[in-house]
């Protein structure tokens, strides 16, 4: 491995921002998100604007969005926005935009399908799987973000320890779970719930979270790249059949 | 590689969140050795479908992986003694077929919700298992120290038709021990107890409120092979109940011959040799009829009434009731009376001189002259030549006679009546004339014959720890119907209701007069609903449950055939769902009688077949936990089982009493036919509204479970009920197909689009019942059938403790307009 110093810091920044933003969209969408963090959120989308760049664009809406949150309403905007995270992907209404997977990809729409088996299957190939197995369908959007924060926060600790084999591995492992899963069915959903809320707060956690997901692809790609697999390709997957006959892509 | 970072939570992320995890903080993961891939290992389930359906289907349950990947027709054992001694086919439906797509749908009820919003705007919030039994205890203690134990109302009925949960078990185990009331066990009594209460009359003794009244003690199916000619009476079998609609074919293969009566062309009007369309409602008068031709014509089994029933017995002139010889001497006993025409002598029934009792006459018994019961039935019936009852039931003169000829001409004959016959103002009175008819042809008791409206008496038969399953160290719930229950509701009688818990029971649209129904819920101070869909009910309630699907829990199937078929928890409950039982047991403790719910389901099931019990019925006899749980035996009875086949009747006098003397305060101790409460042209209302309305049930659905799967939907119109309606009526409206209507009476109104079809009689229209009508789901345009139905009970079944009501879905008037455009 070739690289200088300036590359090196990119490099890093790349990794823990990534692992940084897994984190806190995990935090969002499993609704672990603690009033004092909204807070500490809304304060730093509050902090100095930065030129616009079109490649940053996600981040400005939900800066946006976030920074029109004033101190007398962020109690009440909270409470809100828990209220639309249970219409928009709990229930026990019809959900406008349920977080499975499978509901998006199989052909029957339906919870427990072949590739919800698939990304168990996945997380079992890198040694994880979901505390409530069965219960809790593995490709819950939250748990694959929550899969994509421990892969990366991996990535991290690989990378300041300079295990570039480890590197190589997790950065291959989350670029397919990139490209075979979040990527078929992410924009979809995030399309369904901008098309489904009222909440302008939700609608930028959707673009956010549909912008960074298209760039974390392109960042991933390039990272694979940088760290190549060495050895045998037995860990290259094919898209299954399920991916290719779903109607969300 | 050139990276552009600049953000708002570049910052922040330093801060907040914690950089380099590696794998540490998750929450919802665990490490796990990794492995290639987890080897797929297909398991295969023997279960039963525990839905509100005559099929009680078996069946075969494939998961692979932990998912349940298909499901198909599941095989049935001999008798649990060895024996045996049918073949019963395996086969399933398309509702069967599909229930992976309901265990499986996103939109099933995942959490435990609280209300946050005013009732039924639909906002909630997801709240723990502990929040929300914890409330519930907090609001029935409450409320029932302000208003009565009986002011919270458990209401379990047939969303699950199992032993444990739904309609038979643990809900009125659960009311018991909290003192509350609670439906009656055997049927939602919405509207199938019409049947039952009409076999209390004739062959049970209505006081004795354990016997489920013939709602689930008919012929079992196969018997039907034995039959030389079928009444599917108001029975769309080959819709409704799939599966059993093969052996009316293999009958129909043998040889029967197979009537269908029905206002419309249905799927088996279209399979039978013979389709009769009568005028909705006017049943009662078409079977007098064909008893009158079959007694003026003595046609009638002379023996079999003179043995088995009080045809003979004398009949005070005054009193109406049977004579006994205290009413002709003082200090005389209290046995009925016959005339023997051999010394032309007044004899006690049992009297070892008895010769020739007479069957038909009147005589001089003391100082009165007395008709035997069957006169007084031929005298009543008299008046039902051909012609009136061609007139009154729209059916010919003709087709009278040859359907009297159909019934006592082929011996055995048997009617299967399905609910439609129930879902009348006089529906028991319909049914008290069958029996009658049956009595007079000798087909009670006998292979092949009856009248059968379902069939599967385990509870009578099986369940012999039942009762105390109810009622531990004998505490019992207070009955209270849910016909009642929205006077309870509304206005305190007979006692106030502030407090409901419903299971898997869509009391919000099922139940008739729905805006009654909705002002009654919305009435209340705490309404808990568990399901497993958010149906309309559900949508109302203060805290919603998440319930399990048949395949998430233990369980043993209610009823509906003679098979015990065990239900093992083939998949785990998915997201937060729990048994009815595992909910009970949660808020029963927290209520103070947590003591009452400890066992798991298996020693429950154990305890209520008596399972190693040396005291067990001989139903069970030889039954181990090993052989209930590797197949689905069938009780040791004889095949095919044929109720009444020892000719033991629990009435009073022992015998089939088609005159019933408790009757006598309603003039109904005679099946003579009496008019619809609502739906007859005599009605003044008539004018106002000229159609009567049905609402059917159809394949897609079991009333309104899984209306909204998309495969059931895909064959059906996409789910979007219509009103079919001759095209006679529909041209006096100038309607066309797809033309959106409005059907209204007084008591509401609906629309729908219409479809004209000459498979339904002119004067008569129907909506299929069971579509939903939620917040977000809408499967009529505005409204449901139930806006036009009533609550009007008739008073007559009040004398049966356990079916005292009945809705009349169907005895019911409106008129149909054109919504312009």
């Amino acid at each position: 491995m070739n690289m200088n110093h300036e590359t090196g810091t990119a490099i890093a920044e790349t990794l823990a921002f990534r692992q940084s933003f897994y984190d806190l969209l995990r935090r969002i969408f499993l609704w672990e998100i603690s009033p004092e963090l909204f807070a500490e959120l809304v304060e730093a989308a509050k902090g100095e604007r930065q030129q616009l760049e079109s490649e940053c664009s996600y981040e400005d809406v939900l800066q946006n969005s976030l920074s029109q949150v004033s101190e007398e309403i962020l109690q009440e905007t909270y409470r809100e926005l828990g209220i639309e995270y249970t219409r928009l992907f709990v229930g026990p209404r019809h959900l406008p935009a349920p977080p499975y997977e499978s509901v998006y990809r199989s052909p029957q729409k339906l919870m427990m399908q072949d590739v919800t088996m698939e990304v168990r299957s996945f997380y079992a190939r890198n040694g994880f799987h979901v505390t409530r197995l069965n219960q809790e369908p593995d490709d819950t959007f939250g748990l694959e973000l929550e899969f994509m924060c421990a892969l990366s926060g991996a990535s991290v600790k690989a990378y300041l320890e300079n295990d570039l084999a480890e590197l190589a591995r997790l950065v291959s492992a989350q670029n397919d779970f990139c490209r075979l899963h979040l990527s078929q069915w992410v924009p979809q959903f995030c399309a369904d719930i901008v098309a489904s809320t009222g909440s302008e707060i939700w609608k930028s956690i959707a673009k956010a979270t549909s912008g960074f997901l298209e760039r974390d692809a392109a960042d991933l790609k390039r990272l694979a790249n940088e760290f190549p697999v060495t050895g045998s390709p037995q860990d290259s997957v094919q898209p299954c059949d399920v991916a290719r006959s779903g109607g969300m892509q | 590689m050139k990276i552009e970072r600049r953000t708002f939570l570049q910052g922040f992320v330093g801060g907040s969140v914690a950089l380099g995890l590696g794998y540490s903080g998750l929450r919802f993961f665990e490490i796990a050795p990794a492995s290639a891939s987890a080897t797929l290992k297909e398991n295969l389930f023997r279960t039963g479908h525990n839905t509100n359906c005559d099929g009680a289907c078996g069946h075969l349950v494939h998961v692979v992986g932990e998912k349940v990947t298909f499901i198909e027709g599941a095989s049935w054992g001999p008798n649990i003694d060895g024996q045996h001694l049918q073949n019963f086919k395996s086969r399933i439906c398309l509702r069967g077929l599909s229930q992976m797509q309901n265990t499986y749908s996103p939109d099933r009820i995942k959490y435990p919700y609280r209300r946050v919003g005013p009732r039924g705007s639909g906002k909630f919030e997801r709240i723990t298992w502990d929040e929300a039994t914890t409330l519930i205890a907090e609001n029935f203690n409450n409320i029932q120290t302000k208003h009565g134990k009986e002011s919270v109302w458990i209401a379990p009925y047939t969303g699950a038709l199992s032993l444990l949960e739904g309609v038979i078990g643990a809900s009125f185990r659960f009311a018991s021990v909290i003192g509350a009331s609670a439906g009656d066990f055997e049927g939602d009594n919405e509207g199938d107890s019409a049947g039952p209460a009409a076999f209390n009359y004739v062959l049970y003794d209505p006081n004795a409120p354990s016997n489920a009244g013939g709602l689930l003690d008919g012929h079992e199916y196969t018997d039907l092979i034995n039959a030389k000619v079928i009444f599917l009476w108001a029975n769309n079998i080959a819709e409704t109940s799939i599966p059993d609609w093969r052996t009316v074919c293999d009958a129909r293969n043998n040889g029967a011959k197979v009537v269908s009566i029905d206002p419309r062309y249905t799927p088996t009007a279209a399979g039978a040799d013979l389709w009769v369309p009568i005028r909705p409602g006017t049943d009662t008068a078409l079977i007098n009829g064909m008893m009158n031709w079959i007694i003026q014509n003595k046609r009638y089994n002379a023996a079999y009434l003179l043995r088995y029933s009080v045809a003979p017995f004398l009949v005070h002139p005054k009193t109406k009731k049977f004579l006994k010889p205290k009413d002709i001497n003082q200090g005389g006993g209290d046995k009925y009376l016959v005339f023997d025409e051999h010394d032309r002598r007044v004899k006690v029934f049992d009297d070892p001189g008895l010769v020739k009792p007479a069957l038909l006459g009147s005589y001089q018994a003391g100082p009165f002259v007395a008709a035997t019961a069957m006169q007084i039935l031929a005298n009543t019936l008299s008046k039902f030549t051909p012609e009136l009852t061609s007139k009154i039931t729209d059916v010919s003169p003709e087709k009278v006679e040859q359907l009297a000829r159909l019934y006592v001409e082929n011996s055995p004959a048997a009617i299967k009546c399905g609910f439609g016959l129930s879902h009348w103002h006089r529906g028991d009175l319909t049914h008290q004339a069958l029996l009658t008819m049956a009595t007079l042809g000798g087909n009670i008791g006998i292979q092949g014959g009856g009248v059968t409206i379902m069939s599967g008496a385990l509870l009578s038969t099986a369940f012999s720890g039942l009762p105390n399953f109810w009622n531990p160290d004998g505490k019992k719930w207070v009955p209270l119907q849910p016909m009642d229950a929205c006077d309870a509701m509304l206005q305190g009688k007979p006692h106030p209701v502030r407090a409901a818990w419903f299971m898997i029971d869509n009391y919000a649209q099922q139940m008739s007069d729905r805006n009654k129904v909705l002002k009654a819920l919305n009435s209340l101070d705490f309404l808990v609903v568990s399901d497993y869909v958010l149906s309309a009910t559900a949508e109302l309630a203060d805290v919603v449950l998440p319930a399990c699907t048949y395949l998430e829990k233990s369980d043993l199937l209610g009823s509906f055939n003679f098979y015990l078929q065990y239900m093992p928890k083939v998949i785990e409950p998915l997201w937060e769902s729990k048994s009815d039982l595992d909910a009970f047991g949660m808020v029963a403790k927290k209520m103070g009688v947590g003591q009452y719910f400890q066992k798991t389901p298996d020693d429950y099931i154990k305890e209520i077949l008596a399972i190693g019990d040396p005291k067990a019925p001989d139903s069970v006899r030889g039954l181990t936990w090993e052989k209930l749980t590797s197949g689905a035996f069938r009780l040791n009875l004889p095949a095919p089982y044929v109720p009444f086949a020892d000719k033991k009747f629990a009435t009073k006098s022992g015998r089939i009493e088609f005159y019933v003397e408790s009757l006598i305060p309603y003039e109904q101790e005679i099946c003579d036919y009496k008019e619809p409460v609502e739906a007859s042209p005599n009605n003044p209302l008539y004018k106002k509204y000229p159609l009567v309305f049905l609402s059917t049930h159809t394949r897609f659905r079991t009333h309104s479970q899984y209306a909204n799967l998309p495969w059931l939907k895909e064959i059906n119109n996409g789910g979007e009920g219509f009103l079919e309606i001759n095209p006679v009526d529909a041209s006096s409206r100038a309607l066309e197909t797809g033309d959106v209507v409005r059907i209204f009476n007084d008591r509401g109104e609906m629309k729908v689009r219409a479809r004209l079809t000459e498979a339904i009689k002119p004067g008569v229209v129907n909506c299929y019942q069971g579509g939903w009508v939620t917040k977000q789901v809408k499967h009529y345009i505005e409204g449901h059938p139930n806006n036009l139905t009533h609550q009007i009970a008739n008073p007559a079944q009040s004398i049966v403790p356990n079916f005292p009501s009945n809705a009349a879905y169907y005895d019911c008037l409106v008129q149909v307009e054109k919504v312009k455009a």
